[in-house]
Parts: C-alpha cells; structure tokens; sequence
C-alpha cells in the first residue's frame, strides 16, 4: 500500500513537474483585471484590446465545467480571445469561481465549495460584465460560452439578465435524456456525488499522468475532442493549462438535471426550459457533430426552448468543415478560425445595435 | 404406363426445384408480389420466408424505407436487415413507396400521405393478415411511417424499431437549405441518384457527406448503394417535406404524427445514429419523450458502447452494423417476441 502510494506521489510530483514543458504563458498584450463578486469572491478576467479600428460590442468568453479561461487563449494559433481581438472586438475572458486565477473555495476564509451553476451565473457573470462596463463604458457586452459556460449564459437570460446584447453557445447541453447507457453512468456518478463530494481537482488528476496525454486513448479523449480537429500536442497543452477544479455544488446541480430531465436551478424552484421561452435577446447555437459530451440532439434542445431570435448550427462536415467537430474541438480546432469562428463574428456583428 | 412416367417425372421435377420446400404457396427466400393501394396504385411488397415457411417463423416484420429509397435499403444481393432477419427465423416484408424501383409511378407525382394513407396502409393490411400482431420497422421518415401505424393499429402492434426514425424535421444543413431554396427550377421529378452523385465538399459526393457520412461502408459498397437504394420523387414531396421543416412538425391528414405516436403504449427499440447527416439524431432523439411504452434506446456512438459514431447507411451496412444494429434488433424481436 506504502509502495504505491509512493508510486501515485512520484508519478503526481513527474507529471507536475513536466507540465511548464507543454504550456505557453499569456502573451504581454493580455491584461490581467479582477472582478469582485456580491459575495467576496475574486473573479479573474484577461483583456485583449482590440486590434486596430474597434468595432462592436465588447465580448465577454465563458469556458466550460472543470476548466478555466485559458481554454480561450491555449497559444498563438489556437486563440479564440485573441482572434477576435484581431477583427477588432474588445475581448474579455474569464475563470469562474475556481478555476484558472480566480478564487478557489477556502471554508476558512468564507468561500464554500458549495456553489453551483446558478452562483456562476447570477454571481461571477454579472460581476465580470459589471466590471467590463467599468473598464469599456459599454453598458451591454456580447457573449461567447463553451459548453458550461453557455447554459451559465442561458441561465443569466432566462434570470431576466438584460446586459447580454447577443450570444452564441457552443457545445451546450440543455437535454440529458439521451442513451440508456450514458444515463446509467451519469447516475452512478450522480449517486456517488450525491455522497458530499466537496471538490474534483481535475488538473491533479490530469496532471499526474501528463506525458501520456493523447498517447492512450481514456474514455476522456473519447468523450471531449475529435483527433482529426485536435492534435495530440494540443489536447496535452490544453490539459496542462486549461483544466479546472469542479466543485460538489456543481456536479450536485447537474446530477438534479440528469435526474429530473430538466434545466432546474439548484434548489429545484425554477424550471429554466420554461423561462428560456421569454428570452429575447439573440442566440447563436452551436453543435459539434462529432460531440460526444454534449450530442447534437443535446445542444438543439436549448434553441428549442430559446424564445429568439435565433439560430442553429452543426460545426460539421455537411456545411462545408473539413471534419465533424468534437466538444472542445469548437474552441481550440486546429481550422476552427476558418471554419468556425468567423460565422460566430458575422452572428454577432449582425446584432450589434447601430450606435454601440 | 406412360401415365406412371408422367407422375414420376412430376413427383422429380416437383423435388428438384425449390418449390420442393414450399408450405402452402410460399417458397423459402424472397418474393415479390404487388399490392393495390386504396387510391389503385400498385405498389411493390417483397416477402422473405424463412426456412418452415410463414407457419414456423418466429413473428412477422414489416419494414418501412426512407423515404426517396427503394427495398434495397434491406437487402443488397442478400445482405442487409431483411435477410439477415429472415435467416434467422423472421417472416419479413419490405414495401417499396410508389416511385420507387418496381413499384408505380404516379404521373402527377404524390406527397406524404399518399405514402402512408396509401402504400404504407396497404403493405400494413397485407402484412398483418392472418396473423393478430406483427412487428414494424424503419429507417429515417420510414421509422416516422412505422411509429404512426404503430398509434394508428396498436393492437395490431408487437413491437416497433426505429433506425433514425425521425418524430421531427428541421432544416439540417446548408447545401440543403441551398437546395429547397432552388426547388422551384427542379423538374416536377427530382432524381436522387444523380443528385447525390454530385461533389459536395473536398471531393465528396453529397451521397457520402450526407448518407454515408461515418466512412464505415467500403467503396464497392459504397458504388452499389448510391446506384440501387435511391429513387426519384417528386417535387411535391419535396416541398412539402421541406414545409415540415419549416414548422418544426411532420403532419399527416392534419395531425401531428407525435400525437399519433404517442397513442403506441407497445415496446419499441430505438437506435440513433449521431453521424446522420441525412436524418439528425435532433431529428429522432425526441421520439423517447412521446412514447408511452416500454422504450429501449441505444446511441450507436462510441461512448455509448458501439465500435463507431454511425451515420444513416452505416446504420445498415457499416464494418460493424451486424454487431451494433442487426443483433440488437434481433434481441429485442425475439424477446418481445417471446413474451407475446
């Protein structure tokens, strides 16, 4: 037991060491700016100015669950932050509540694990905008979410959030009854996390088996990317600096969604499917083919609740992509600024009001 | 004497052919037979006996084509759902749409409740008769047909499996909005077959994006399939297929075929293909929440346990489609079967 519990802290203490090996640090134009939340959480942004003439609204980028806001800056060329700076587009990223440079729960200091997906989004969202306006004098923001970070976006609106002037969700799941087996996975999981589950420290866990990354194929590479969009120097890079903590609250908010098949908040009180129907402001939605974590069928359900205007679209080889895009595929693929994003920029701009 | 030799050579020629295996009027194999619809169209049904004949099979299944395909969506040269389900003890029909292969075409063309008023209704009552229940099947707005026969005659109905059985349309892509929008320059017939042979994107046919978009067919299979399993339609149907994708509902005599499904409380068996570019899984996944009854649905992707991300074809001629498709479909005839 001994020898492997040594085996686990040296391969823990390997890996960590390796991972400054696959990241790339922010470049010097991104400037660090923190959000203070309602309830005393530090929320970490980065501004990339725009490049040359300004135009539109300024953009805010929400990533997914267990992850942070350098999904949408992994480098150079895989930046959705930075490519949309480049058309001109104040662009802002952030890391919810802990993830990336946030605040991470410490009981002690008054910052529980117990969150969840309604804290992102009736906390840290509007604190980030808050802070965006501050900084821009722009009273509305245009919005971007992956995955989690676009059902944050749903609930904000479907809340009566009116500081969002146009959004685009990409690979957000907004149906949970899909197949048997993966229900019955996502169940067991649930139950296990129902048993207080204060914390998952994924980049721990990711971490420890670094150098091994798209070499072997886990259910995780599966479920997250289509190799033919992602190499495997990408997903390592991407495990090594994009990955967050995911805590109890969050995964508990989620199980109730599998449970009940339906987008409830927390304490179970509102049905967000009911009041997506009164939202109004306009919504791209975005579905990776190839994605397996948040399927076609799964992502359409949430423009079909949507009130409008608005729009669906499959990131896929039927409308001209070189291949079907997997879940994280749609933020970091290796043609997504070809293929992708210029759609979501022309989605946007097509809302932008006439006098920003 | 002469009179002897006359009996004996019947008695040989009677054994030397296959009618030597014969129960009553059928032969063991596939047949084709024709069907007067009530509008007195005469449509194609083929029939798969198996070996003992109708009276030893283990249940009788009527399966239903996409729409815009002919029988051989089951059976090329022997391989397919409908022999493979017929070799191992299941009575099978398969119908054929009018327009499509040896069945007639209408001149003045014809829309979606034709098909099901009409040819689906006949092939139902042909099949069905004479025995209390039989199970239906079908692919993409085929599997549609078999689900609103199933809330139509319930019971009538042992079991349904759906193959991308779509519950509602949308328009599912761009070269497809592209060409509903250019329907008014097509000729009053539209001809799949050479449609889809066209190049769509970087040099793939709008057959391979579309149908056969998981790249699980082989080549050779791939060639025979484009040439024998799409037919012509008319633009009647086209357009009004596309009107359903405009509202977001398939309608047939007014009524929304998810009402008409959700009067089936029997067991059905659902497979959905993610890759579907023809069909969308956001297209069929919606059945399970209409039906009443006993709903096994099992995603033909990786993660949920099958060896690929299936597309429409794939479903019935991919590398794998025997272990992933066929024998699940197996499993749950017989099962139902057994338990009725």
């Amino acid at each position: 037991m001994r020898a492997l519990g040594l085996f686990a802290a040296s391969l823990l203490a390997c890996g960590c060491a390796l991972v400054p090996l696959y990241a790339e640090p922010l470049p010097p134009e991104a400037e660090r700016i923190t959000a203070r939340t309602g309830d005393g959480w530090n929320i970490a942004l980065v501004r990339y100015r725009p490049r040359g003439e300004a135009n539109g609204l300024p953009l805010l980028l929400c990533h997914g669950i267990s992850a942070n806001g350098r999904n949408m800056d992994l480098d150079a060329e895989h930046s959705l932050a930075r490519w949309f700076a480049a058309q001109g587009r104040d662009t802002f990223t952030v890391s919810l509540r802990g993830g990336g440079d946030s605040d991470h729960p410490a009981p002690r200091e008054g910052r529980s694990y117990r969150y969840t997906i309604d804290t992102f989004a009736t906390e840290d969202l509007p604190a980030a905008i808050g802070r965006i306006s501050e900084l821009t004098g722009s009273a509305k923001v245009d919005y971007i979410g992956h995955s989690m970070g676009g059902l944050v976006g749903y609930i904000y609106l479907a809340r009566g959030g009116a500081a969002i002037n146009a959004a685009v969700t990409l690979g957000s799941p907004a149906r949970f009854a899909l197949g048997e087996m993966n229900e019955r996975v996502l169940r067991e999981i649930g139950k296990s996390v129902a048993r207080n589950i204060d914390t998952v420290d994924m980049p721990t866990i990711a971490h420890a088996v670094m150098p091994l990354h798209g070499y072997i194929k886990a259910p995780t590479d599966y479920l997250l990317y289509n190799p033919e969009n992602v190499s495997r120097e990408l997903w390592q890079r991407f495990i090594a600096v994009g990955l967050g903590t995911v805590s109890g609250g969050v995964l508990r908010q989620f199980g109730l969604w599998i449970r009940e098949g339906a987008m409830l908040s927390a304490d179970g009180a509102l049905d967000y499917r009911a009041l997506l129907g009164q939202v109004r402001t306009p919504v791209l939605v975005v579905a990776g083919k190839a994605d397996r974590t948040a399927p076609s069928p799964a992502a359409k359900a949430g423009y079909d609740y949507l009130g409008g205007p608005k729009q669906f679209f499959v990131a896929g080889e039927e409308n001209g992509f070189r291949h079907d895009y997997g879940h994280v595929d749609l933020i970091i693929g290796e043609r997504a600024d070809e293929e992708l994003w210029p759609r979501l920029l022309s989605f946007l701009d097509e809302h932008t009001p006439a006098s920003p | 004497m002469p009179r002897l030799c006359s009996t004996l050579f019947l008695a040989c020629a009677l054994l030397l052919t296959p009618t030597a295996r014969a129960e009553g009027p059928w032969r063991v194999g596939k047949h084709l037979s024709g069907l007067r619809t009530r509008d007195d169209t005469r449509v194609a049904l083929y029939r798969y006996v198996p070996d003992g004949g109708p009276r030893a099979s283990r249940g009788r299944v009527l399966l239903f084509p996409d729409v815009g395909m002919t029988h051989r969506v089951y059976d090329v040269f022997g391989r397919g759902l409908a022999p493979f389900l017929m070799r191992r003890g299941f009575e099978v029909f398969v119908v054929e749409y009018r327009g499509a292969g040896a069945s007639e075409v209408p001149l003045g063309g014809f829309d979606f409740e034709a098909l099901v008023e009409g040819d689906a209704e006949a092939a139902f009552a042909q099949a069905s008769s004479g025995h209390e229940r039989i199970f239906l099947g079908g692919l993409g707005l085929g599997g549609t047909i078999a689900f609103m026969l199933a809330g139509r005659h319930p019971e009538q109905v042992s079991g349904v499996v759906g193959l991308q059985a779509a519950i509602t349309l949308d328009v599912p892509n761009e070269p497809v909005a592209e060409a509903l929008g250019r329907l008014e320059e097509a000729g009053p017939w539209i001809d799949l077959s050479a449609l889809l042979q066209r190049p769509l994107f970087y040099g793939r046919s709008w057959f391979e994006v579309m149908l056969a978009s998981d790249r699980s067919i082989s080549a050779h299979e791939l060639a025979e399939l484009r040439r024998l399993t799409v037919s012509r339609v008319p633009r009647n149907l086209v357009a009004q297929l596309g009107g359903f994708m405009k509202a977001g509902a398939i309608t047939v005599s007014g009524e929304d075929v998810r009402a008409i499904a959700g009067r089936y409380p029997g067991p059905s068996l659902l497979l959905f293909a993610p890759r579907d570019n023809w069909i969308h899984p956001e297209f069929s996944t919606p059945l399970r929440d209409v039906l009443p009854g006993r709903t096994h649905v099992r995603v033909l992707s990786l993660v949920e346990g099958a060896l690929l991300d299936y597309g429409h074809l794939g479903m019935l001629f991919g590398r794998w489609s025997r272990l992933d498709v066929y024998d699940p479909v197996l499993r749950f005839l017989k099962a139902e079967a057994r338990r009725q």
